[in-house]
């Protein structure tokens, strides 16, 4: 492979969601730009994602993911239909059980439900003691294309993407970013935009930083192509494997899964595909560089859960299954986000869990305008470095 | 009787989910420089066989494309299960 040696004004480190659009983010206005990525790119949590454009968390979190949502319903239909945006249907499903216990537990949580025979049409695929139920809407892109095409637009802007190139160092000199040095060769750097998700923290390392991320596991099962089982939804969720609801449940399900946290079922139907994914886990495990494989135990009980929901899904077979690591903040689940007084030039970007979809949109524009203004639109200091000193 | 030959690109590479060698040098002109690569912008093998039949091909069209050579490429990554399986398996095996 031939070696690299380039000089530019920012390397961004990782080829996920947030790497690729901050890269077309900052190549769209001029900046000389350069991704590095050790795998191909959508390799790390976004190609292991089912593809949710969400706001989640509180205040200006939240905010601020919604407003990235806002620009994915605001890009061009060409880019749309690259990427496969769609609006689909969900379908909240829940026992008269589920129903008494969400009314005792989770107060407000049982809004806007109603009778499973109030529906429009009706489901005969769902499960018999289905009862009540919830309509929703939510958006989707195919993560995978999300971040092949804005590499891509980022490549036409003129930035440079080198997949299979893993980073060994970053020179600092007098305080400052210079260079990254790669296993193929060096760049010289004035910006580094740390963007390697659950590996950020190796990265991190290699300017003395400690970055509290921890990877969360989540895993899918794909099925063979079939035609949608329900009429009218793609997904369907529900609060059977939630251990707050079902606390008795948690002693029998730990045995299987020692460290997981579950609180949702999920289906989908992939139209692309006609594959229903059937997933939903959240588990911390500590080494990201411990190649993670589908757990045994966990495809049982997504198995389990979503033939629950849906009889039918049984017979369908499992063509495939994949793991993904998100990045969590271990300190308070807020994304780490901007500039460290350490090390000028180098720029944190990770931390952005399962809402990495929304996040990278908004992100990558922010610490776009971060880099060229050293200033951005929108207040971003609750997301920087700093605030794990002050606690 | 003489059968017509159709352009190669028609020709189907991906049978599971039917992807065209054009849209698979299209993906590999764009950038994809390994079946994985490949198979995320393509969904080439994605199906029932999971590649088993089409990764020399695309690996030799990747090959072809950039001048790597062929036993420089990584190999796919396999996704258990190795063959399909029930779900309803998958919900009663013992564990």
């Amino acid at each position: 492979m031939m070696e690299i040696k380039e000089e530019t004004e920012v390397t961004i480190i990782g080829g996920g969601a947030l790497g690729c659009l901050t890269a077309y983010h900052l190549a769209k206005k001029g900046t000389d730009v350069i991704l590095v990525e050790r795998g191909d790119l959508a390799s790390g949590a976004i190609g292991a994602s089912n593809g949710w454009v969400v706001p989640a968390g509180s205040g200006s979190l939240f905010s601020l993911l919604q407003a990235g949502v806002k620009m994915y319903q605001e890009l061009d239909e060409e880019t749309k239909k690259r990427i496969e945006y769609r609006v689909a249907n969900v379908l909240e499903c829940f026992t008269d059980e589920d129903v008494r216990r969400m009314k005792k537990l989770w107060p407000g949580t049982d809004q806007n439900l109603k009778k499973r025979d109030e529906l429009e049409e009706p489901e005969p695929n769902l499960a018999d003691d289905i009862t009540w139920v919830r309509e929703s809407t939510l958006t989707y892109v195919n993560p995978l294309k999300l971040c092949y095409v804005f590499a891509n637009y980022a490549r036409k802007f003129g930035a440079k993407i080198f997949t299979r190139t893993k980073v060994t160092d970053i020179v600092v000199k007098d305080g400052k970013v210079r260079g990254v040095k790669t296993d193929r060769g060096e760049i010289i750097t004035k910006f580094v935009v740390n963007a390697a998700g659950a590996w950020a923290p190796i990265i991190g390392r290699m300017v003395g930083l400690d970055i509290p991320i921890v990877p969360v596991l989540g895993q899918i099962l794909v099925t063979e192509p079939t035609p949608p089982l329900l009429r009218n939804y793609h997904t369907i969720l529900g609060v059977g494997w939630s251990t707050t609801l079902y606390p008795e449940k948690e002693e029998e399900w730990s045995q299987h899964v020692k460290f997981g946290i579950f609180e949702g079922t999920l289906t989908e139907y992939w139209p692309g595909e006609g594959s229903y994914l059937l997933g939903g886990c959240r588990f911390q495990i500590r080494d990201p560089e411990h190649a993670p494989q589908p757990i045994p135990e966990i495809t049982k009980l997504i198995a389990e859960h979503a033939i629950r929901y849906i009889p039918k899904l049984g017979r369908l077979h499992i063509i495939r299954s994949y793991v993904g690591l998100r990045p969590m903040c271990a300190v308070d689940g807020l994304p780490i986000i901007g500039n460290v007084e350490e090390v000028e030039g180098f720029i944190l970007a990770t931390g952005t869990d399962w809402y990495g979809i929304s996040a990278a949109m908004i992100f990558g524009k922010l610490l776009s305008e971060l880099i060229r203004k050293n200033a951005t639109s929108e207040p971003i200091d609750e997301f920087s470095y700093s605030r794990f000193k002050q606690a | 009787m003489e059968k017509k030959k159709g352009k190669s690109d028609d020709v189907i590479v991906c049978r599971c989910m039917e992807v065209t060698e054009r849209e698979i040098r299209e993906a590999i002109r764009s950038g994809c420089h390994t079946f994985n690569a490949v198979k995320k912008v393509t969904r080439a093998g994605m199906g029932l066989c999971q590649g088993r039949t089409c990764e020399q091909i695309i690996n030799r069209l990747i090959a072809e494309e950039t001048g790597i050579n062929l036993g420089d490429l990584p190999p796919r990554s396999v996704r258990p299960p190795l063959r399909p399986i029930k779900a309803k398996k998958f919900a009663e095996m013992e564990i």
